[in-house]
């Protein structure tokens, strides 16, 4: 009778999760298994409408790991991650600690503030290119104004500057992101902690590093973690601003994957880099997934 | 007494309000940049353009691009692909959210997981087999191609928001609605979808955004020019145009308006959007 009940509930649960379930599996699953396979063969332009050369076994790792531009591109994808989480969570976090602030227009201001994180990718790479170039950027012209320089930067022609633009533009569209979730912690926070430590006498400060600080721990890992996934994926903006370029400096793994497939048409290098690229973000993937996990069941143990 | 610390509150309402004006307006400056560029007169970029525009005038919004289309039937693309893409998330996304929120099976938890790591993955993972594959299946150049690909973001997203609202509802009100009689597909239906609405309206809305701003499935995907979507050709226009930054700009701001009517309209659920789908997982 029982085992009856929980068939009928299985196959009614089938019912609904099926179509979603097949698409997941013909679009997500089975392209990362081929990709996979892909990595192990031969395949370019010239064979892959015939299905590509048969297995190579490590081959094609063996070759791009010899390849510096790996290399190079994966330390630079971590330099521009890890800058990017140095400026947009602090400064996420300041205007979240603002716009949480009891005072007329608080609310409006915030949400005018989360608009940049909607915007598209294009957009923002766009808007900043103009921003940075050289000769009639707004950025270079108010560094003149303000005497901070003496001749124009050449924003995207060098490495390191070129770099610096890419991540300032990546900070501009994270900021928002970062606001938005600590400043709905913020919220969460029991307000009577607070009126209790004013009476103790602690001051501003003591009261952000002994309460605020610790009451977030979790919102702040989270916010943290997912940063540094959405971060270190980044495509379109290297793409439209630098193209990966000047030489190398700014390719990532993901660019890197995308020139290697669809420039050179050597989809086999693609995957592989794709693959590499993927495995990296699981690491910290899986611990954010351990933490969705933990919070899971914290907030199941609290309402049943 | 009383009057002294409303004034004092007062004073710092006032000196908080003029600090959050302020730093909106220097974090929002890209933005005002980009659209007093985009109705400046044509050339008047490259002298020193001041502060705000001495005239205004719209012809760069009107403009046709290189291949003499107008700049509209390319939003217009832009429309039908993330239309397309936001129909298909909605139609596979809410009965799975519903059964993975609902029931308690063993099955449950790797279901959430394919989903969770779906949400991670970098869209270049997938590329290759999509482009080789579609190719062998004639999606090459084709709205649909685009749509399918565009869903493996916005499916596993809207899945994971849909389902903690799922979660929420009371199971009170679904054995109500059984004892009444009424069989599981219109207890769903009838009573889960609507009592859901705001999750659903969040998630219509995260997805109508996602697929707007994808650019790297319609490049791959599309090579025919008059069916590129507009991120598309705003990157190509970069290319050709270079130093025309007032169409540019245009460009650009026609590739955000709907996001501003969106925001303006719908702020509450995109916030509450990137809360449920990020936090609590």
């Amino acid at each position: 009778m029982k085992s009856k009940l929980k068939t009928r509930n299985t196959l009614l649960f089938l019912s609904f999760v099926l179509p979603a379930a097949i698409y997941m599996i013909l679009m997500v699953i089975f392209p990362i298994i081929y990709n996979i396979a892909i990595s192990f063969r031969d395949i370019n332009l010239m064979n892959f409408a015939q299905g590509g050369s048969s297995f190579v076994g490590t081959e094609v790792y063996k070759t791009i790991f010899k390849d510096p531009l790996l290399w190079i591109s994966m330390k630079n994808t971590l330099v521009f991650t890890i800058w990017c989480l140095i400026f947009q969570f602090p400064i996420g976090f300041a205007m979240a600690m603002l716009f949480s602030r009891h005072f007329p227009g608080a609310p409006s201001l915030r949400g005018i503030n989360f608009i940049p994180w909607m915007i598209p990718m294009v957009a923002v790479a766009g808007i900043f290119k103009y921003m940075f170039n050289a000769d009639i950027g707004i950025i270079n012209r108010m560094l003149m104004g303000l005497h901070l320089i003496q001749e124009p930067i050449q924003w995207l022609a060098y490495g390191n500057t070129a770099m610096a633009a890419v991540i300032i533009a990546n900070v501009w569209k994270g900021v928002p992101f970062n606001m938005i979730l600590l400043a709905t912690a913020l919220t969460t926070l029991p307000e009577d902690i607070y009126e209790a430590a004013i009476i103790d006498g602690a001051t501003p400060v003591q009261r952000f590093f002994k309460i605020t600080v610790p009451l977030l721990k979790p919102a702040m890992l989270s916010v943290l973690t997912l940063g540094f996934i959405y971060t270190f994926k980044v495509f379109d903006l290297i793409y439209v601003m630098t193209s990966g370029g000047p030489g190398s400096s700014t390719e990532v793994l993901s660019s890197l994957a995308y020139r290697f497939s669809f420039s050179e048409y050597n989809f086999s290098k693609g995957a592989a880099v794709a693959n590499i690229l993927f495995i990296l973000l699981m690491i910290v993937g899986l611990f954010y997934i351990y933490l969705v996990n933990k919070e899971d069941k914290e907030s199941k143990g609290g309402r049943r | 007494m009383i009057s002294k610390m409303k004034k004092k509150q007062l004073i710092s309402n006032a000196i908080f309000l003029i600090i959050g004006i302020g730093v909106t307006c220097l974090f929002l400056f890209p933005l005002y940049w980009m659209i007093t560029t985009s109705i400046r007169e044509p050339g008047s970029t490259f002298t020193n353009p001041s502060f705000f525009p001495e005239s205004v005038q719209f012809s760069a919004y009107v403009m046709q691009t290189e291949n003499g289309v107008s700049i509209w039937s390319y939003f217009m693309n832009s429309v039908v692909v993330s239309l397309g893409t936001t129909i298909l998330t909605i139609i596979l996304a809410i009965p799975a959210a519903y059964a993975i929120g609902r029931f308690n099976l063993k099955i449950v938890s790797p279901i959430i997981f394919v989903f969770l790591v779906a949400q991670m993955m970098p869209s270049s993972l997938i590329l290759t087999p999509i482009f080789v594959t579609f190719s062998n299946l004639g999606l090459i150049n084709n709205h649909l191609g685009v749509m399918l690909a565009d869903a493996t973001i916005t499916i596993p997203f809207s899945v994971i928001i849909l389902r903690t609202y799922f979660k929420d509802i009371p199971k009170e009100l679904e054995e109500a609605a059984l004892i009444d009689g009424a069989g599981p597909y219109t207890t769903f239906l009838k009573i889960m979808i609507p009592v859901t609405f705001p999750g659903i309206i969040t998630a219509i809305s995260m997805s109508l955004i996602m697929s707007w701003g994808d650019m790297v499935f319609s490049l791959t995907l599309l090579t025919r020019d008059r069916l590129r979507t507009l991120p598309l050709i705003l990157y190509k226009a970069m290319g050709e145009l270079g130093v025309r930054w007032e169409i540019l700009m245009a460009y650009a701001t026609i590739v955000i308006i709907p996001i501003i009517i969106m925001f303006v309209f719908l702020q509450r659920f995109l916030i509450s959007g990137l809360t449920a789908g990020s936090v609590k997982g």
